[in-house]
């Protein structure tokens, strides 16, 4: 046996939202859901609950912790509203997800242009011109910002050629 | 919206989450009204406030509190420099 992280989450039909009353059942909830380290969200028409159950396997785990929840919510006097989703996780994957960061590493073209051994100028040109260079997840004023990693894979696979590159001339005629 | 900060009513490991999504994020704390429990609301107002417990709670709580902050768009832990 071992234990799950199960997250359930509700929302309204269209139309029957109730935010204030949500928020007095929400303090409601987490009373109930104390014993079974429970945490809830709730308003603007939907509310999450996330209990902790002992149990064989994560299927198990979602069942009794989805069924716990709804009794719970009931009491404190949530409307039935439709679940939309029930997640169970052990709970020490849980931990190991919750210990990396929610937003992957960026880079800058200066950055980019270290990890890629090249100039800034260089690393624009890349951009501009290589079809395998990533494409920027973010385009600011101030420039672009790619993922760290896209850009180390590139520099991975990229087939440098030693020298300047070579200059186009016009054929003479 | 002015945030409240986060004091003794909830516990040490929620402070320093609460406190960074504050000050780094801009979300808003709003301390316990007539008995009910602290909040934690993100800057976009369409996103429902998280309660947040008020004692001293297991490990697996805190755990549990903190999946459901990054589900709402919380980023923790922080980035390194």
């Amino acid at each position: 046996m071992d234990w799950f992280s199960v997250h359930l989450a509700a929302r309204a039909p269209a139309g029957s939202s109730s935010g204030t009353a949500l928020d007095a059942a929400a303090d409601v909830l987490m009373d109930l859901l104390a014993a079974h380290d429970g945490v809830v969200s709730a308003g603007h028409g939907g509310w999450d609950a996330t209990v902790s159950v002992h149990a064989d396997h994560a299927q198990s785990a979602a069942e009794r912790g989805a069924a716990l929840i709804e009794e719970k919510a009931a009491q404190a006097g949530f409307p039935g509203w439709p679940v939309v989703r029930v997640e169970a996780v052990r709970q020490d994957v849980l931990d190991a997800e919750n210990e990396r960061p929610t937003l992957p590493a960026l880079v800058s073209a200066p950055e980019a242009a270290e990890l890629l051994g090249v100039s800034a100028q260089r690393v624009h040109e890349l951009a501009a011109d290589h079809a395998s260079f990533p494409e920027a997840v973010y385009e600011l004023r101030t420039g672009k910002l790619w993922l760290r990693d896209a850009i180390i894979t590139f520099g991975q696979r990229w087939e440098r050629r030693p020298g300047r590159p070579r200059k186009v001339t016009a054929p003479v005629r | 919206m002015l945030s409240d900060r986060p004091g003794r009513e909830v516990p040490k490991d929620y402070r320093e989450v609460i406190t960074h999504l504050i000050d780094s994020q801009g979300w808003t704390y709003q301390k316990p009204r007539g008995g009910g429990y602290p909040q934690l609301r993100r800057a976009d107002a369409a996103q429902p406030p998280v309660k947040v417990p008020k004692t001293p709670s297991s490990q697996r709580t805190f755990s549990n509190w903190l999946a459901e902050i990054r589900r709402k768009g919380g980023l923790w832990p922080p980035l390194r420099k």
